[in-house]
């Protein structure tokens, strides 16, 4: 028997001579600047999240307010680690620099990196360490790599995929130690995660994900893009029409479709599987440019069309994320600037979230659905286990909550079709208003509705504050 | 020129079939399924449905004339000959088809006879207008071009032109495209050769339908179609069936094309050599219209006028075996001849008994005479344009065919209910004053609106406050004056 060689196709290049990782590497740069500086905001739905696990507070504390640099230092460098690790973990597995350039150009520019590295949220921080883990096993470097895995499986959907990926490699193999180490380690860490820090129990009540947002929403920051399917199934039925669908590409399609199963459950769970998609989206790029046409009009109209629906939903996604981050940013200004800040201004429907949750007041139109992940009834739904029983309660509290948000649409609307300055007042005065926060945004949707009011609201601003009070 | 003498017998048989398309169009009085009234609604983009090709198509030619304010007759009689010329399209393509199945040109003409005698051609081109039999047209022209590229073993032009065409001209062209995902699963099953050119028709149809629709028209796919897609495959497949009626079926396409036909692809299927890839393509067809039938997302008529055309094609070879059949046996020429004359015999005696059958009764329960009379009249009415309150069924026509506008239209289903919940009502509101609310001259009463708002025996005494402005069979329409 002749010892098997690590060989790649083509001739062998170094780093330096790796033209399509150094492209890659001037992208990602370029695209973090120019488009995910434009777009980096806080999520709110995590920022409850992120203080109240301790875990995660380790990472994120003091990142919050008054080291943003930090955090953009953070980011930037978190997502081209991101990219790096993606590519060489396809150039691993298809053997192929331009599939493994393809691959990473599409995650660059999916909706899902900007969903991870434009805004804070514990994802990205796991993702890194599990595709780390995933990069050291497929290198043969077993121990660091079981190490990194099990450090990712912070929730039900990553402790599986550990597992997958523990099972695959390290079975098979003579020495049993490595087996061993990766079920005590992975027990231990479990058991801190699942019942001593009650991290991510509550994972199964976020709201699912839905087949029309996943894949023909432009602008929504999980959805996968109806391409990316299309290109992953031209490159799976390619594969295996060639014979060259291997057992590691089978791997692949498990992880997928775990994640793919476990986003029925929540919709965050879709992350890995869409980032992995686009591994094979890669390769039916790759098929798609070297493929022998039959007709040269074929591959002219082919790839002109391939071009126009992977390049088409990227503008939406920049303007309506720019548009969002611009009003984002506006009111976490006026949040800083004000530090005597009052309960129960106005504050427009679309900022409650962002002013009650970052600035820590409540506002006079109150939004539920702040956090996706209902804060409130946390308690009851985690001492429930029967599945029945939990969905019947959060269906009670999705009416609920829609119940309160009509009242809260009447109450808007009541405020906006105010004409005259005694209403105003009396309004102010039954409702205990103390002022209103008056951004860009707000100023111009009231006037588009009631141009009246803005001036009686307008009467009341001493200085060009964006904060405006109402004297008692 | 020696073409034109050796197949002079099928100009003449093209010239009688026009002839009897003309007569069946012109001996209706309109174009009788409400259904074609609504489509051509959809024409002036009321609806979203503006984008597809027919719509686009049928605006086009109604533009000018409606510009100069043609009246109503012109128009249809535009339409009447437009179904015409679409039928003999369609007559022709299916022609060629057949050709590509057959083995020579008279079992091509029988099979095309075939075609002619079935009811369901007449329904989906002469008295009706459908957007599914322009997408047909264009489906069957693809396939034949298809076909010859297999010969050729490389797309032509003509092709890769047809294909855009259709995916652009209707979302229903979704229907082709799973038609040739399931040709290439058929191949990969019986472990085929495929062309390259077929896996680069999939990807490219497939391309271009997801940037055309998905992109460009995505509300609109998602508002009906998808939307559809998903209910109708969760409910139950068993309760799909009820709409299918076999009675209703067979004197529809006709028994010697179902025979036929079936029996040709049966002995197809059964023989142990591999089967051509034409039948493939039929094959797919009809297999992907089976689905769409199961799952209801078109029009039944669609697929039983599709249906139609592939037992056709393959009824053409089951005259070669048919052939070799009576030369085997002991019966000579005259009695095959015979058998065939008999079978065409039935064909067109279920032809001739139930086409008038479903035309005539289908003109009896279209739209009511007396709105084709207000729509002749029209010009006489008032020089200058009338808002006219009316139900949401008249109404479309009133705007699609008239000057005057309609206060209601279709899509204003919550107003209409409304309305006929105050004229239902016992309080007396005045139709005066309702009319003014609404900003309306005048009220039409045809049958539709005296069924569902119980005008006589509410209203009577104010209507007579109203001018009659059009006083013929009925009391049609009324208006007050300022």
């Amino acid at each position: 028997m002749k010892p098997q060689k690590n060989s790649t196709k083509g001739p062998k290049r170094g780093i330096v001579k790796d033209i399509e990782f150094i492209i890659l590497i001037f992208a990602t740069v370029l695209y973090n600047l120019f488009f995910l500086k434009g777009v980096r905001t806080i999520n709110y739905a995590f920022i409850n999240e992120i203080f109240k696990s301790k875990l995660i507070e380790f990472f994120f504390t003091k990142v919050l307010y008054h080291l943003s640099p930090i955090f953009f230092i953070v980011n930037n460098l978190a997502s081209l680690i991101f990219i790096l690790l993606f590519y060489y973990i396809t150039k691993e597995i298809f053997k192929n620099n331009k599939i493994a350039f393809y691959s990473s150009l599409m995650v660059l520019i999916s909706p899902i990196y900007v969903f991870l590295f434009s805004s804070i949220n514990h994802f990205f921080v796991f993702t890194i360490l599990f595709l780390l883990g995933f990069l050291l096993k497929l290198k043969n470097q077993n121990i660091l790599g079981s190490i990194f895995l099990i450090f990712s499986s912070f929730n039900y959907l990553f402790l599986i995929l550990t597992l997958i990926l523990i099972l695959y490699f390290d079975v098979g193999r003579k020495n049993k130690s490595v087996l061993i180490f990766d079920f005590a380690a992975l027990g231990i860490y479990s058991y801190y995660v699942f019942f001593r820090s009650f991290f991510d129990l509550k994972m199964a009540y976020y709201p699912i994900a839905s087949i029309t947002e996943l894949l023909f929403e432009l602008s929504y920051f999980l959805s996968v893009r109806l391409i990316v399917f299309i290109l992953s199934i031209i490159a799976v039925v390619w594969l295996s029409y060639k014979k060259e669908f291997r057992f590691l590409d089978s791997l692949l399609l498990i992880l997928i479709s775990v994640s793919l199963l476990f986003s029925y459950l929540s919709k965050y769970s879709i992350i890995i599987g869409a980032i992995l998609l686009n591994m094979f989206a890669g390769v039916g790029i790759y098929h798609l440019i070297y493929n022998k046409y039959s007709n040269s009009l074929f591959k002219v109209l082919i790839l002109g069309l391939l071009f126009v629906l992977i390049a088409f939903p990227q503008p939406i996604l920049v303007v309506k994320n720019l548009e969002k981050a611009h009003r984002f940013n506006e009111i976490l200004e006026i949040i800083n600037e004000n530090q005597n800040r009052l309960h129960n201004l106005i504050v427009s429907p679309n900022e409650v979230c962002i002013y009650s949750i970052v600035g820590g007041k409540n506002a006079f139109f109150s939004d539920n659905l702040c956090s996706d992940f209902y804060e409130s009834n946390n308690e009851k739904i985690f001492r429930t286990l029967a599945i029945k029983n939990k969905t019947s309660l959060l269906n009670t509290i999705l009416v609920e909550n829609k119940r309160t948000k009509e009242e809260e649409i009447k109450k808007f609307k009541d405020f906006l079709s105010i004409t005259e300055v005694h209403t105003f007042r009396s309004f102010i005065r039954k409702n205990n208003i103390k002022g209103i926060v008056l951004s860009s945004t707000f100023e111009t949707y009231i006037n588009q509705k009631n141009p009246i009011l803005l001036k009686i609201i307008k009467s009341y601003q001493n200085e060009s504050n964006k904060i405006i009070f109402f004297e008692s | 020129m020696n073409a034109v003498k050796r197949y002079w017998f099928l100009y003449i048989a093209f010239f009688l079939v026009i002839l009897l398309e003309a007569f069946v169009v012109f001996s209706t009085p309109n174009l009788s399924y409400p259904e074609t009234y609504s489509n051509l609604v959809k024409a002036l983009g009321k609806e979203k449905g503006i984008h597809e090709g027919f719509y686009l198509f049928i605006n086009a030619i109604l533009f000018p004339l409606r510009a100069y304010n043609v009246n109503f007759s012109s128009q249809v009689m535009i339409l009447k000959i437009l179904s015409i010329v679409l039928a003999s399209i369609l007559l022709f393509l299916t022609y060629v088809l057949i050709t590509h199945f057959s083995d020579d040109y008279k079992k091509s003409f029988f099979a095309l006879v075939l075609f002619v005698t079935s009811p369901v051609f007449y329904l989906m081109t002469l008295n009706t207008l459908f957007n599914e039999t322009f997408v047909i047209i264009l489906m069957l022209a693809t396939v034949s071009f298809w076909i010859d590229s297999i010969y050729n073993k490389k797309a032509s032009l003509s092709l890769i032109a047809l294909v855009s065409l259709l995916v652009i001209s209707s979302p229903l062209s979704a229907f082709f495209i799973i038609a040739i995902y399931v040709y290439l699963v058929l191949h990969l099953l019986e472990s085929k050769k495929i062309l390259n050119f077929e896996k680069e028709l999939a990807i490219y149809s497939t391309f271009l339908y997801a940037a055309y629709y998905i992109f460009f028209f995505k509300d609109y796919l998602l508002d009906k179609n998808l939307a559809i897609i998903v209910q109708e495959f969760l409910s139950p497949i068993t309760t799909a069936f009820t709409h299918i009626n076999i009675s209703y079926i067979v004197p529809l396409i006709g028994p010697t094309t179902i025979l036929f036909g079936i029996y040709a692809l049966y002995s197809e299927i059964s023989n142990d050599e591999k089967s051509s890839k034409k039948f493939y393509i039929l094959a797919s067809l009809l297999i992907v219209s089976f689905i769409f039938l199961i799952t209801r997302l078109t029009n039944v008529y669609f697929l039983l006028l599709l249906l139609t055309i592939s037992l056709s094609a393959s009824a053409s070879k089951a005259l070669t075996l048919i052939n070799s059949f009576f030369m085997k046996s002991r019966f000579n020429n005259r009695s095959k001849n015979l058998f065939l004359i008999f079978a065409l015999l039935l064909n067109l005696g279920f032809a001739v008994f139930y086409l008038p059958q479903t035309i005539i009764t289908n003109r009896a329960n279209s739209i009511p005479n007396q709105m084709i009379v207000f729509l002749e009249k029209t010009d006489n009415l008032s020089e200058e344009p009338l808002n006219i309150l009316s139900s949401g069924e008249t109404s479309s026509l009133i705007e699609f065919y008239t000057k005057h506008s309609a206060v209601f239209t279709e899509l204003d289903k919550d107003e209409v209910l409304k309305l006929k919940s105050t004229y239902n009502s016992p309080l007396e509101i005045s139709i005066i004053d309702f009319l003014k609310e609404h900003n309306a001259q005048c009220l039409m009463l045809t049958d539709f609106e005296r069924k569902d708002f119980n005008i006589d025996t509410l209203k009577a005494v104010d209507l007579e406050m109203l001018k009659q402005k059009l006083n013929i069979s009925n009391n049609l329409l009324y208006c007050y004056e300022k």
